[in-house]
């Protein structure tokens, strides 16, 4: 018989797998995704320059107007041309390209999920940092009421179906070749993205044509709303955003989820407090392990937020990444950095 | 109204934006970017304003080897140019019908053929469209940058007018040259309809050349003529790809004249009403200097200069596209011919015809489009942005201002009742 010696009650050592684990479930968690974001924000607004490329198939809002500054594209713009083309190319051969560029988009969002959302879309980060300084200006955030919340909810759902048929009835004929890409002319990220790189050639109004005036006033419409929304609303667009509806329909084979043990909720309420899209299932919901809903970003705010061990986690091909602990919670709680 | 609108706010908002502009990297790449400008696979290029000569390539004023092909496009008269759009597509994209048209050709024959050859796959299901002139427009578009040209042999120094050459049984070589200084050759051959047509097939994305060379000698003078097309094979996703930007040159040719890629360009550059076009002439690799060159655009504008030491000569192209709001079409293609030329004292013999001076000619066409600043406004855009802001601001400050309002109870005077 061989083996160490224990006695009743003496501390054992833990091993390393659990102190990773305990690591990450104690970790400063806005510290920790807010240098996440700034990392991906350099990313996909400047690695252009350093040449760096990830296709064009991204599922995030590499803005594709962001000219030499973006790595990567993201998908919604080729998806639109691609839709624009005539219908017998694109329901002949040249939808083999199109259904090639979706499985490419679709294989690097099941990474992710909507985590895309929460941690990498530069437009996300640019609505976390107008947080950050309406909270530090003292103002007092916005929220949605129940009514108003349920009114507003189908935007996105409207605004992916018209991104779709728009550009669909380019190629039949039918909409005029100035309305290409329609959630791109009037997506703020156009705007405000590329500013970032030094270029402003997207703020401008185009009377070139009706349909274009339409589009690019709408544009600045929406960039000036994006603004004053941020300013008063945490996370303001992604209710609106068509990507994240596209995102939540096809969520179910993701690798990264939020899961949920109904068991383990004391329905305190402070995942609701803290979820800037103001879901309410996610407090609610004791039954579904699978919480994550269409306006959910996947910022993992919940998680950190939750002071019960197990009750709510981020899981990765079914291993677990980051899940609540009573003792995370409190370690945060000291640092005031839960909200 | 709208241009004037368009005038009248544009400075003001590019006075201000520009303090910010130059402190961004945009500014600081664009300047970063200037001293490499005018680059060449083939043979080095005259960057900034000055083309080096190719080590290769013959320097001294030999006489001009017959081609291959021996040409009798009489290079004496009206020039010979190489046009990538047809005469009816530029005149239905540009002057509309307002000049007259080409006398001798048949546009019926050869428009339904341009359709074709413009895009092969867009054509078909185009036919269909609704929207005609949305789907010719999206057909020059793809064909601008598509890999397979279609081009045309035309005559006289009026893009609008230029008559396409007709076959008569004639075909004649083209050699085409690509920046990585691979040469191919292709025919302007008989397109069936009667009139010389050559198609080529571009590899791979990037800038080609494509040349026509003549020479015939009359009444004492030998007359060499190179007609040039600059083709380019590009898509969207090719951008970063810097070789695909650079101008591809042959050294060896006797004249020649280079568009000037700008320091910025990129493989969706186009050419805009108002900006400088700068062209160089060079023969056998160097520069030409007080080499005449003609620009003349389709809606007759011409302008007339000399090349300096560098053989350069630099025209700002006129902004000539003025229609009422609802006639305005972003996309209108215009056609410009640039024509060079210059004498040498060369004397010799060519097929048995003495001579005692040699005249170089050469052309170049090119295409130019309206400038975004001409419908694209910045105070409109700034003005909705500030707009929405203040007045969703005072909205948001207002509704907040009579929610946190103090409750005003409301008293009763039981004795007054």
């Amino acid at each position: 018989m061989s083996g160490s010696l224990e006695f009743p009650g003496a501390p054992t050592a833990r091993p390393l797998s659990r102190k990773i684990r305990d690591a990450a479930n104690g970790v400063d968690f806005n510290r920790f995704r807010f240098w996440l974001q700034v990392g991906f924000f350099i990313l996909l607004v400047y690695g252009g320059f350093a040449g760096i490329d990830l296709g064009g198939r991204l599922p995030t809002f590499s803005c594709v107007y962001n000219g030499e500054g973006r790595p990567g594209m993201c998908y919604l713009a080729p998806l639109q041309h691609q839709l624009a083309m005539p219908w017998q190319r694109l329901f002949g051969e040249a939808g083999i390209a199109v259904l090639t560029g979706f499985g490419v988009f679709f294989l690097w969002f099941i990474v992710l999920n909507k985590g895309w959302c929460g941690f990498v879309c530069p437009l996300g980060t640019i609505q976390d940092w107008i947080t950050a300084v309406r909270r530090r200006l003292g103002m007092r955030f916005a929220r949605y009421s129940d009514a108003t919340f349920e009114r507003l909810s189908w935007i996105k759902y409207l605004l992916l179906a018209l991104m779709l048929l728009i550009p669909l009835g380019i190629g039949a004929g039918y909409v005029s070749h100035d309305m290409s890409a329609p959630y791109c002319m009037i997506c703020p990220a156009r705007l405000i993205v590329p500013s970032f790189a030094g270029d402003f050639r997207q703020w401008v109004v185009d009377f070139s044509s009706p349909s274009k005036l339409a589009l690019t006033s709408l544009g600045a419409l929406t960039t000036g709303t994006f603004l004053i929304g941020s300013t008063v609303k945490k996370r303001f667009w992604c209710f609106f955003c068509p990507m994240s509806a596209f995102h939540y329909l096809l969520s179910k084979p993701a690798a990264f989820r939020l899961v949920k043990d109904g068991g383990k909720c004391t329905r305190c309420g402070d995942c609701y407090g803290v979820c800037d899209l103001q879901i309410k299932e996610i407090a609610d919901d004791v039954k579904n392990p699978q919480i994550m809903m269409d306006d959910c970003i996947v910022c993992l705010k919940c998680v950190a937020a939750c002071p019960e061990d197990g009750a709510l986690k981020a899981t990765f091909a079914g291993l677990t990444v980051f899940e609540s602990t009573e003792a995370g919670f409190i370690k945060r709680m000291e640092k005031g950095a839960t909200t | 109204m709208k241009t004037a609108i368009f005038r009248g706010v544009f400075p003001t908002f590019v006075g201000a934006s520009l303090l910010a502009f130059s402190a961004s990297p945009a500014f600081a790449r664009s300047v970063s970017q200037a001293p490499k400008s005018v680059p060449s696979a083939a043979a080095p290029a005259p960057a900034a304003g000055t083309p080096a000569p190719a080590a290769s390539a013959p320097s001294g004023p030999e006489p001009v080897a017959a081609p291959a092909n021996p040409p009798t496009v009489s290079p004496i008269g009206e020039p010979i140019w190489i046009s990538e759009a047809s005469p009816w597509e530029a005149r239905r994209l540009g002057a509309g019908g307002q000049r007259p048209p080409a006398a001798d050709h048949d546009h019926a024959a050869m428009r339904s053929e341009s359709a074709a050859a413009a895009s092969p796959n867009a054509g078909t299901a185009m036919s269909e469209a609704r929207n005609a002139e949305a789907a010719a427009e999206a057909m020059v578009d793809m064909s601008t940058h598509s890999g397979a040209k279609t081009l045309w042999l035309r005559r006289g120094d009026d893009p609008a007018t230029a008559s396409v050459v007709k076959a008569d049984g004639q075909v004649f070589t083209l050699r085409i040259v690509g920046t990585d200084g691979k040469s191919w050759e292709s025919q302007f051959a008989d397109n069936s309809k009667g009139v010389l047509q050559a198609k080529v097939d571009l590899p791979d994305m990037g800038f080609y050349s494509a040349y026509l060379q003549s020479s015939a000698a009359v009444a004492g003078v030998r007359d060499v003529t190179v007609a040039k097309a600059e083709l380019l094979k590009a898509n969207c996703c090719s951008k970063r790809d810097v070789d695909l930007y650079r101008p591809a040159i042959d050294d060896a040719l006797p004249i020649e004249l280079v568009r000037e890629h700008k320091p910025d360009e990129k493989v969706m550059t186009r050419i805009l009403s108002g900006e400088r076009a700068v062209y160089f002439v060079r023969s056998f690799g160097a520069p030409v200097e007080g080499a005449k060159v003609t620009i003349q655009t389709q809606e007759g504008w011409r302008k007339r200069a000399f090349t300096d030491a560098q053989g350069r000569v630099e025209f700002t192209l006129v902004r000539d596209y003025f229609p009422d709001w609802s006639d305005f079409n972003r996309r209108k293609t215009g056609t410009f011919l640039v024509l060079a030329e210059f004498e040498r004292p060369e004397a010799g013999n060519l097929g048995g015809v003495a001579y005692g001076a040699t005249r170089y000619h050469a052309s170049m066409a090119g295409r130019y489009y309206p400038a975004p600043y001409d419908y694209q406004s910045y105070a409109w855009g700034l003005g909705i942005v500030v707009g929405v802001l203040l007045v969703g601001g005072f909205g948001v400050w207002l509704y907040r201002q009579r929610r946190t309002r103090a409750y005003r109870e409301i008293v009763f005077d039981e004795r007054v009742a």
